[in-house]
């Protein structure tokens, strides 16, 4: 425990979102930053993407960071002081590194961070976001077995979304669960876990509205609410599936508001978003 | 549903036996595969691995796990096709005492024997008086397809939990088209 830590307290958490492009990072994160700030976590967000424009983690919160500039080594140097800056103050933040050679790619084959982090009571949680195609792995590989960056915190994230029309997600998924790295990673205790689809998902981000704002029937600016139906199923998506995905994740991984209790006080809050 | 597992030539005399014997072996091994014991049973019954050799301990673990994701797979596909059209079948070919299913386990009125038509959407754990959380951790389950028998019990769990959540995944989806989307 750090000075001006309370007794009692959890060490500060940095959420990573890992993984090749278009696996769903974003929007995984977008979930996580949405469901616990509506716990009463005030969680930072990061944004080192530098390749999405569209698309971005910035888009669905005001108050994220972005790295300045648009070089690699920008980004790792931004991504540097972040961390310096989290480990000074204490608090919880998400990064969304983006997918391919980034900066965070190259701060991991430097400098031994992970240890570096964790040294100084902090938990590094990494969210490999995957698809059901075997090159999906590729980026656990490199990080996990090249890099040797595997967080003892890490969980392996299958996106439903992703599953192809038609194909059942333990179908989609075999060859991935079955894949010797994810076999290695879980040995090593990682946590395999699936993201449940939302099938209206391009609805609610094209528009750039929060799920609860979705599932209210509010509009974007100059633009329509959701139909009644993708209202429906945003509303089954955060109101069940999301709270049980995440209650699914071992409790210490993840960024509860530190008042809250264990159970009780955690359920609680998720009634009063929904 | 067996014949929905794709019969390539990829696929060992052995997967095959433990496909066809999938739910037999569940019943039976309990919570451990004694796999020396598999292996000996394999070599006497002429099963071979996918180069036609006797299976060795690990090739048989691994094909029984390959066996056992298959067989999920393919029960999940079935499970995800739509029913029967209503009204398919008529009126008159309905069996006298044909009940909806939810009601089968009913017993006569009066008799007793009547049990809960549906289980509670989440489990719940008794809770202590003061604390509000559950008075004993949860048993750890074995998962039924994935993972090892031989994996350390909260890893197990790890893969009971993601079980669930496949199931929960397939049966929501209905069989209904999911555009690739992320």
């Amino acid at each position: 425990m750090r000075d001006g830590e309370m007794a009692g307290d959890r060490p500060p958490i940095v959420a990573l979102g890992l993984g090749r492009q278009r696996t769903g990072k974003t929007t995984l994160l977008n979930t996580m930053v949405q469901y616990f700030r509506g716990l009463g976590n005030p969680l930072r967000v990061w944004n080192a993407d530098q390749q999405n424009r569209s698309h971005t983690i910035s888009l669905f919160f005001r108050d994220a960071e972005d790295v300045p500039g648009g070089g690699i080594e920008d980004a790792k140097v931004w991504i540097e002081a972040r961390l310096e800056d989290l480990i000074r103050h204490r608090y919880d933040a998400v990064l969304d590194v983006g997918g391919g050679a980034t900066g965070f790619s190259r701060l991991v084959q430097e400098v031994p961070l992970l240890e570096a982090v964790e040294a100084n009571s902090v938990r590094v949680v990494g969210l490999f976001c995957v698809g059901p195609e075997r090159a999906d792995l590729d980026y656990l590989e490199q990080f996990a077995e090249v890099d040797q960056f595997m967080p003892a915190s890490s969980v392996i994230v299958l996106n439903a979304g992703l599953v192809l029309s038609g194909r059942t997600a333990i179908g989609a998924f075999g060859s991935v669960i079955e894949h010797p790295v994810v076999k290695r990673a879980s040995s090593r205790g990682a946590c395999v876990a699936l993201m449940p689809a939302l099938t209206c998902m391009p609805q609610v981000t094209d528009r750039g509205l929060t799920f609860e704002e979705a599932m209210n029937g509010v509009a974007p600016e100059g633009g329509e609410p959701l139909s009644l139906f993708d209202r429906a199923r945003v509303n089954r998506w955060w109101s069940r599936d999301v709270p049980e995905f995440f209650g699914k994740l071992p409790h210490e991984w993840l960024p509860f508001p530190r008042t809250a209790g264990r159970v009780g006080a955690a359920e609680s809050s998720v009634e009063g978003i929904v | 549903m067996l014949r929905s597992i794709a019969r390539g030539e990829d696929r060992s005399p052995l997967f095959w036996w433990m496909v066809d014997h999938h739910d037999e072996i569940v019943a039976n091994a309990g919570k451990r595969i004694r796999w020396k014991g598999v292996c000996a049973q394999a070599a006497a019954r002429g099963l071979t691995d996918a180069k036609g050799n006797p299976p060795s301990e690990r090739t048989a673990r691994a094909t029984w796990r390959k066996a056992r994701l298959a067989v999920a797979a393919a029960r999940s596909a079935e499970a995800a096709k739509s029913p029967a059209r209503p009204g398919s079948i008529y009126p008159s070919r309905i069996p006298k005492d044909w009940k909806p299913e939810p009601f089968r386990k009913l017993g006569p009125a009066g008799s007793g024997t009547a049990v809960a038509l549906c289980a509670p959407a989440l489990p719940v754990a008794p809770a202590s008086a003061e604390s509000g959380v559950p008075a004993t951790p949860p048993a750890h389950r074995t998962p039924r397809f994935l993972g090892s028998p031989d994996d350390p019990p909260e890893v197990q769990e790890m893969w009971a939990n993601l079980e669930d959540q496949f199931d929960k995944e397939d049966r929501w989806a209905g069989g209904l088209p999911v555009k690739r989307r992320r």
